[in-house]
C-alpha cells in the first residue's frame, strides 16, 4: 500500500492569480515478495583505476554476489577505451560461485575511458531479458574518469533507457577527478541517484546498498500526474527525496507528468513544485492540483482545493511556511549539489529578502498589479511564467529567455524533461524563489547551514547537500 | 562561557579527570580516577558545544542516568555498563561509570579486519544475548545496538555502553525529544525499528534485539556492515568458510520478518551455546478468556499490550493496566523443566493441576512494594517465591485469581 499526500503553502489564492508552492509525498509500504533483479555492473577499468581502486572493485563485485538470489540476473561489463562483456546476463542460480569469482579476476585496469560505450554495452546485456512489474532493473555505473562525449549525449541515452526499458542507472564517481557532470546527468536523467565515493572502500557499500534495496521494489517506473486548472502554469519541479535533483517532467494534455524513481519499500519520495494560479472568481473554491500516482496495478490519487478571494490576507494566506521553506531548501540543495554555490547563495538571499528587489528580480516577472496586498512587495516570489512554462514549449531554445543563453532552455530537453544541468548565468534564478522571510530564525539558520556546509571544491560536500535527513 | 571541565579537574571533590576520551552529540567522556577508592572510572557530562539543543542534551543525559539507575537497582549485569555515581558539579550533571579498558567493537574489528576465530564471535554473541535478555526483563529497551556501542576488553569480553537512546519500557506520551528519536540504521536495525511500525505490521520487541545481534555477529566475522536481511556469511567474500552452524544461526537471526527469526535473545543464546541452529523446545499456553493458544520459547515474556512502544513477546490486551509491561518470563532448565518467573508488581498466581490452592509468585520488586505499603507478603506463611516450576495442566492467573486473564500451561503439547 502506498500513501500519497499533497499539500500547498496556502489555502487561499488571489482572484488575480498567486504563486503557490506545493509538495507531493509518496510513502510506499512493505513489499509482499522480493523483486527479481536485473543488474548490469558497468565498471571503469581505465588505467587510473589501478591499485587499491581495482582491488576494491573486485571485492565489491564479490560482495554483490552475496546479495543476489537465485532468480536474479547479473551481467558485468568493463570499459576502458575498449568495452568487454566479462559476464553476459546470467541467472544467478545457474552459475557456480567459483566461476563467478574467476570473472572477477578478469577485471584488470589499463587504458582510457569510454563511459558511453560501456553504458551501451551494459544496456545491451539487459535489453533482451524478459521484464515485468515485479522486476527491478539497474545499470550500476562506477567511474573515476572523464569521457570526451558531451554531457547531453549521456542524458539522452539514460533517458531513453529509462523510458523504454525501465532501467535506471545509479552512477557513482570515485575520487576527485571524475566527470561529475556526466555522473549527475546519467543518474538524474534515468531517475536514479548519483553518488560520490571518496574512498575506494566505499565501492562495496555503494554496490551493496543498490543491489539490496533493488530487491524491495514496490513499483518500477512510476509517474505522477499533476492536473492543473486551465490557465495554471507549472514552474519549478524538483525531486526532494530520496535525493534532491531536478525532476524529469513533461507536459501531457495541459497537465504535467513527473517521472519518478522506482518506488522502494519504505523509501519516501517527495516532489516539490511551484504553480501560478490563473485568474479566478472571488468566492469560489476550486481544485488547484489533482494528483495521480501511476504505478502498475495500483493508482492512488489526491487533490488539494483552494479558495479564490479578492484579498488573501491573514491566516489563510500562507497555510504552511514549511512547504515554502522546503521548496527553498530543495532549490538551495540542488544548486549546492551541482557545486554552484553562487546560485545557492542567491536563491537563499532572495528567499529571505536579503537582496534588494532589483538586483535579482527575475526579468519578465509579472507586474506589481498582480501582486496581492499583504504579500511581500518583492515580486521575486512570483514565478516568471514566460520563462518557466512548459506547456506548449517544444523547442530547446526559448529566444526570450532573459538570463542569456541556457537559462531556461537547456533545462528543458527535447521532450521537455529537465535532464540537463542548469546552465547560464549563475545568479539568474530560473522560475523565481518563494518568499520565506517570515520563517523563524532557526529555520533560516538551517537554510544557511546548507550553503555553508557545501564547498565548490569538494564533491563530497556537494553530494551530502542532496541528501535530506528523515523528516516528518 | 560557562565553566568547562578539563584535564585535571576534580569533580565533586572525588573524581579526577585524567584523559579526554571523546565526545558525541550529547556528551563528553573522560577517563578518570575515583580518589576515594583509587578505581579507574569513566566520567560523562553534557556536551553543550554540539548541534543539539541544550534541553535535548539535558533530557538525554537525564534519561541515560535514569536507565543506568534502573539497571543498578536490578542488580546490574557484567556485560552492561555499570553506574558508579552521579553528581552535580558546577551546574553540570556528571555520570560516573565503571571504566572498561579496551576498544569499541568498530575499532577492534576494523583493526583486525574481522575477528578470525568463530569461537570468539560465538562467545561475544552469547554475552550480548544475555545482556539484552537482562535489559528486557528489567523493562529497559536498548534501541541502538551497533558496533560503536559495544566495548570489547582485550580478552574480547563485551560491555554494552552508551544508554543515550535507551529508555524505559513504558510508552511515553508526547515525548518528542531526542530520547524518543531513533536514527535509522539499515545495517544493524531491523525493519520495525527503521520504519513506521504501522507499515511494518508489528512493533519493536525481543525479536528486534535478535536481529541486531545477528548483524553484529556478521560484522565481527566480515569486518563490514551488511545491509542484507537473512544474511548467510558463506555467500560473502572473506567469510565463505564460516562454520555451518554459525552461518545458519546468523541467517535466521537476521531474517526480515520477526516470525522468521529466533523469538528472543535467550533463544539466540541457547542455539549459539548448543552450536545448533535448531531452536529449543517450545511450550504452549491456552488463554481461557481469549480462547487462543500461544507458543512460548525460553526467554519469552508476557505483558500488557501498550498503545505504542516496545512489546513483550506476547502482548495481552489489558485496558485497566493491571498487567505489568513485562508480567512474567519463562525459561527452561537443562533438565527440560519449564519455569515461570514473576516480573510484576501485583504478582502472578498459579493453580496446580494436582489440586490445592492458588499460589502467588511475586518478583522481588513486587514484594518490596508490598512491604513499603506496610503489608506483609508472607502473612499467611512463607513469603511468595519469585519463580515456580510449571507442570502441564497448571493454570496461571496474571495479577489475581479474580482478574479474568487465565492461562493454562500445556507443556510441550499442542494445546487445544
Amino acid at each position: 500500500m502506498t500513501k500519497l499526500t499533497a499539500e500547498l503553502d496556502r489555502a487561499e489564492v488571489a482572484a488575480s492569480g498567486s504563486s503557490v508552492t506545493g509538495s507531493v509525498r509518496i510513502e510506499p509500504g512493505m513489499t509482499d515478495a522480493d523483486a527479481q533483479r536485473h543488474i548490469a555492473l558497468c565498471l571503469d577499468t581505465s588505467g587510473s583505476m589501478s591499485g587499491e581502486k581495482i582491488e576494491q572493485v573486485r571485492e565489491g563485485v564479490r560482495w554483490v554476489f552475496g546479495y543476489l538470489a537465485e532468480d536474479d540476473h547479473l551481467s558485468i561489463v568493463a570499459f576502458d577505451d575498449e568495452v568487454e562483456v566479462l559476464l553476459p546476463a546470467t541467472r544467478w542460480g545457474t552459475i557456480a560461485l567459483d566461476d563467478a569469482d574467476a570473472v572477477v579476476q578478469g577485471l584488470q585496469a589499463g587504458g582510457g575511458t569510454d563511459i558511453l560505450a560501456g553504458l551501451e554495452a551494459a544496456h545491451d546485456t539487459l535489453a533482451d531479458l524478459e521484464s515485468g512489474p515485479d522486476v527491478g532493473r539497474r545499470i550500476l555505473l562506477l567511474s573515476d574518469g572523464r569521457d570526451e562525449t558531451v554531457t547531453e549525449s549521456f542524458a539522452e541515452f539514460a533517458r531513453r533507457v529509462r523510458r523504454e526499458d525501465g532501467i535506471a542507472i545509479p552512477a557513482a564517481g570515485i575520487g576527485d577527478f571524475y566527470d561529475e557532470d556526466t555522473i549527475r546527468a546519467v543518474a538524474t536523467a534515468s531517475d536514479a541517484e548519483w553518488v560520490h565515493l571518496s574512498r575506494a572502500a566505499d565501492i562495496e557499500n555503494f554496490f551493496g546498498r543498490k543491489v539490496e534495496t533493488l530487491r524491495t521494489v514496490v513499483a518500477p517506473s512510476p509517474n505522477l500526474e499533476l492536473g492543473l486548472p486551465a490557465g495554471a502554469e507549472i514552474g519549478e519541479v524538483y525531486l526532494r527525496r530520496p535525493q534532491v535533483r531536478q525532476a524529469n517532467f513533461e507536459p501531457v494534455d495541459g497537465d504535467v507528468r513527473v517521472f519518478l524513481p522506482d518506488l522502494l519499500e519504505f523509501e519516501t519520495q517527495e516532489v516539490v513544485f511551484t504553480v501560478e494560479t490563473p485568474p479566478c472568481e472571488a468566492g469560489r473554491r476550486f481544485t488547484l492540483v489533482d494528483v495521480t500516482l501511476n504505478i502498475p496495478g495500483e493508482a492512488a490519487s489526491t487533490a488539494v482545493e483552494v479558495d479564490c478571494v479578492t484579498d488573501p490576507t491573514g491566516e489563510g494566506r500562507v497555510a504552511s511556511t514549511e512547504v515554502a521553506v522546503r521548496h527553498v531548501d530543495t532549490m538551495v540543495r540542488e544548486a549546492a549539489g551541482e557545486g554552484d554555490l553562487d546560485r545557492a547563495e542567491t536563491i537563499l538571499k532572495e528567499a529571505t529578502g536579503e537582496l534588494p528587489d532589483q538586483a535579482t528580480r527575475i526579468a519578465g516577472a509579472d507586474d506589481e498589479g498582480a501582486e496581492t496586498p499583504g504579500e511581500s512587495a518583492d515580486a521575486s516570489d512570483r514565478v516568471d511564467a514566460e520563462e518557466t512554462r512548459i506547456a506548449g514549449q517544444s523547442g530547446p531554445d526559448a529566444d526570450d529567455s532573459p538570463g542569456g543563453e541556457g537559462t531556461a532552455a537547456d533545462t528543458l530537453g527535447e521532450d521537455g524533461t529537465a535532464a540537463d544541468a542548469l546552465g547560464g548565468e549563475a545568479t539568474q534564478i530560473r522560475g523565481g524563489v518563494p518568499d520565506v522571510s517570515d520563517a523563524d530564525e532557526e529555520t533560516l539558520s538551517e537554510l544557511r547551514t546548507v550553503v555553508q556546509r557545501a564547498s565548490a571544491e569538494d564533491l563530497e560536500t556537494q553530494y551530502e547537500s542532496t541528501k535530506i535527513e528523515r523528516e516528518e | 562561557m560557562a565553566w568547562e571541565p578539563e584535564e585535571g579537574s576534580l569533580i565533586a571533590d572525588r573524581y579526577r579527570l585524567e584523559e579526554f576520551l571523546g565526545k558525541g552529540g550529547i556528551s563528553r567522556v573522560w577517563r578518570g580516577t575515583d580518589e576515594e577508592t583509587g578505581d579507574e572510572v569513566a566520567v560523562k557530562h553534557p556536551n553543550y558545544d554540539s548541534s543539539n539543543h541544550p534541553d535535548v542534551i539535558d533530557d538525554s543525559i537525564r534519561s541515560e542516568l535514569d536507565v543506568l539507575q534502573t539497571i543498578r537497582e536490578a542488580g546490574g549485569h557484567p556485560n552492561v555498563m555499570e553506574l558508579v555515581d552521579s553528581v552535580v558539579h558546577g551546574d553540570m550533571l556528571f555520570i560516573v561509570v565503571d571504566f572498561v579498558r579496551g576498544e569499541d567493537m568498530q575499532d577492534a574489528v576494523s583493526r583486525r579486519g574481522g575477528i578470525a576465530n568463530p569461537e570468539d564471535i560465538r562467545n561475544i554473541g552469547i554475552a550480548l544475548c544475555e545482556a539484552m535478555s537482562f535489559l528486557h526483563r528489567n523493562e529497559v529497551i536498548y534501541r541502538d545496538l551497533k558496533p560503536d556501542n559495544v566495548m570489547l576488553r582485550d580478552d574480547l569480553f563485551p560491555v554494552l555502553i552508551d544508554f543515550n537512546t535507551a529508555k524505559g519500557f513504558q510508552p511515553e506520551a508526547g515525548d518528542g525529544g531526542v530520547s524518543g528519536t531513533v536514527i535509522p540504521n539499515p545495517v544493524y536495525k531491523p525493519p520495525e525499528l527503521n520504519n513506521d511500525p504501522e507499515l511494518v505490521g508489528y512493533r519493536q520487541g525481543p525479536w528486534s534485539d535478535v536481529y541486531s545481534i545477528g548483524k553484529l555477529l556478521m560484522f565481527m566475522l566480515s569486518g563490514s556492515g551488511v545491509r542484507k536481511h537473512a544474511v548467510d556469511p558463506r555467500d560473502f567474500p572473506g567469510t565463505r568458510s564460516t562454520p555451518a552452524y554459525l552461518a545458519e544461526i546468523i541467517e535466521t537471526a537476521t531474517a526480515k520478518h520477526k516470525d522468521d527469526r529466533y523469538r528472543n535473545a535467550t533463544v539466540l543464546a541457547r542455539v549459539l551455546t548448543a552450536r545448533d541452529p535448531e531452536p529449543p523446545d517450545v511450550a504452549h499456553f491456552y488463554h481461557h478468556q481469549a480462547e487462543k493458544t500461544y507458543e512460548i520459547y525460553p526467554g519469552d515474556t508476557i505483558g500488557r499490550q501498550a498503545a505504542d512502544g516496545p512489546q513483550p513477546s506476547i502482548a495481552l490486551a489489558d485496558p485497566d493496566n493491571y498487567i505489568s509491561a513485562v508480567q512474567v518470563r519463562f525459561d527452561q532448565t537443562d533438565e527440560g523443566e519449564w519455569v515461570l518467573y514473576d516480573n510484576s508488581l501485583n504478582g502472578t498466581w498459579v493453580w496446580s493441576a494436582d489440586g490445592g490452592d492458588w499460589e502467588q509468585i511475586l518478583s522481588a520488586s513486587g514484594r518490596e512494594r508490598l512491604e513499603e505499603k506496610g503489608k506483609d507478603p508472607g502473612a499467611s506463611g512463607d513469603p511468595p517465591p519469585e519463580k515456580r516450576v510449571l507442570d502441564p495442566g497448571d493454570d496461571i492467573a496474571l495479577v489475581h485469581p479474580e482478574y479474568p486473564v487465565w492461562l493454562r500451561f500445556d507443556g510441550a503439547g499442542e494445546g487445544s
